[in-house]
């Protein structure tokens, strides 16, 4: 697969992801670093698993925007400035309330995990890739996502029922 | 039954998709790839400034629920109250290198339910369980261990995503990856990896509901002669109030009384007689299930294992 026929195959999806992600600006930005470094990393990237490559590309690419942001967000703090902005953390974009709150309560890269399967249908290998675990530690996390889910949306518990829930 | 639950739970997340979630797959960009292709493959070379990416002002999620829970929004009700969520979040948080451990007992009408937790702080997700209510038992990740018969129950795979089975070559169904890792160890993250905060259920709910300002911290009272903070749901959330008491002196959790919702949902209370730190020197008997039951048959069959799963932890009707 030449970069130009891998960038048309990709692209429609590395870029839903990141738009789920982050704002519209910051989502393209991270594409267009994501597809810069695909460019000059050809080599590296594997086969049958170059989508999850390039997805795990712009969630680094957003992870290092967050830490920025976080460093900058100390200044302000300082001078009691904290602004406020929307994480890019994917339960952040569930309106279910009662599915948000019980997705809040996984790791965050369990959360991911089971995430990136259910929204962009990708392959136990492609998530693997882009999370950078083994597909072993992904069906594992993707696994215990799904019980603890499974445990918090239970009828008939809501939200706001505090039981115990079996981990 | 609980396959339907899990494809029950694949609908409701995709349904919580977003619709920038969904692909233009005739998105196309020849600009952007114009652009990239007249860069020199070479390493190490910075990106060109019109697609750097740019460092805006702005927090974490995290960031956001620390100013929110300490007074930020008045919802919290002043100064005091917030610090009482404060303290409760630091003991809720335990110091590195340890393992929470808790033990509760709730009653719902007859039943009698009583847990005990171990929890490693630095990977919260690395936690054992154990339950004695109707049946006693034992979780840690996906395995099971079931006391009367002294067997750890291990599934060997979770099964292959929908996309797995349309690729060719898939990757291969193992049960030997996880070959020589203790039998109910959850994949932990690596070091570094964000995590929740350890902590039990039910204080993990009060910690999320706290951080959606769906919780509010009612006052300083007496409860049942320990100097406490009540932290309740707020009115207006659906449900009938429930309570929850941490002590003032330490932030840890008391009781929590929910009165129920009508007739067919009977009052609860849980009590926590253990919220607890223990040091972290022995994490594999204290988190895994092959350390605290070295003597147990460990059985991999699917089969069996689901066959222990609905015996011993069955659905909820």
């Amino acid at each position: 697969m030449d970069f130009e026929e891998l960038y048309r195959a990709t692209y429609p999806r590395v870029l839903a992801y990141a738009r789920s992600m982050a704002s519209h600006v910051d989502a393209e930005d991270a594409v267009a670093e994501t597809y810069a470094i695909a460019w000059r990393r050809q080599r590296d990237i594997p086969r049958s698993a170059e989508l999850g490559w390039l997805i795990g590309v712009t969630r680094r690419v957003l992870a290092n925007a967050r830490r920025g942001r976080r460093r900058a967000g100390a200044l302000h703090a300082l001078l009691d400035l904290q602004p406020r902005a929307p994480g890019p953390d994917p339960a952040d974009r569930v309106e279910d309330v009662e599915l948000r709150a019980a997705l809040m309560a996984l790791s965050p890269l369990d959360r991911e995990a089971i995430v990136l399967t259910a929204w962009f249908d990708l392959s136990s290998a492609d998530v693997a890739q882009a999370l950078g675990i083994t597909p072993a530690a992904f069906r594992m996390r993707a696994a215990r996502a799904r019980r603890r889910l499974r445990a918090a949306l239970q009828p008939p518990t809501t939200q706001e029922r505090p039981q115990w829930h079996t981990t | 039954m609980a396959h339907d639950v899990t494809d029950d739970i694949a609908r409701r997340l995709r349904a919580a998709r977003p619709p920038m979630a969904h692909a233009d797959e005739n998105a196309f960009d020849p600009e952007l790839l114009a652009r990239v292709r007249e860069q020199p493959i070479a390493p190490r070379r910075g990106v060109p400034r019109a697609v750097a990416v740019p460092v805006a002002a702005g927090v974490t999620l995290t960031a956001t629920a620390v100013v929110m829970l300490g007074g930020g929004p008045g919802d919290v009700g002043g100064p005091s109250s917030a610090s009482a969520i404060t303290q409760a979040l630091h003991w809720l948080s335990p110091p590195h290198g340890t393992v929470l451990h808790v033990r509760s007992v709730e009653t719902q009408g007859a039943q009698t339910t009583t847990r005990e937790l171990w929890q490693s702080a630095d990977h919260p997700a690395s936690a054992r369980m154990r339950t004695e209510g109707a049946n006693a038992f034992e979780t840690a990740g996906d395995a099971l261990y079931d006391p009367a018969t002294d067997t750890i129950y291990d599934p060997p795979v979770a099964p292959p995503t929908a996309a797995d089975a349309t690729k060719a070559g898939g990757t291969k169904a193992n049960g030997a990856e996880k070959k020589g890792a203790p039998v109910g160890t959850p994949g932990i993250g690596k070091p570094g990896d964000p995590a929740m905060p350890a902590g039990d259920p039910v204080v993990d709910k009060v910690r999320i509901l706290l951080q959606q300002g769906r919780m509010v911290v009612k006052g300083r009272e007496n409860h049942d002669g320990t100097d406490a903070w009540a932290i309740s749901l707020k009115p207006d959330a659906g449900r009938p109030v429930w309570t929850l008491w941490v002590s003032a002196a330490d932030g840890k959790p008391l009781e929590l009384r929910d009165p129920g919702r009508d007739a067919s949902e009977q009052p609860q209370v849980i009590r926590w007689p253990a919220y607890e730190v223990l040091p972290g020197s022995d994490t594999d008997r204290l988190l895994t299930l092959t350390g605290a039951h070295p003597t147990a048959r460990v059985v991999h069959d699917p089969a069996q294992v689901a066959a222990a799963q609905r015996r011993l932890d069955p659905p909820k009707p």
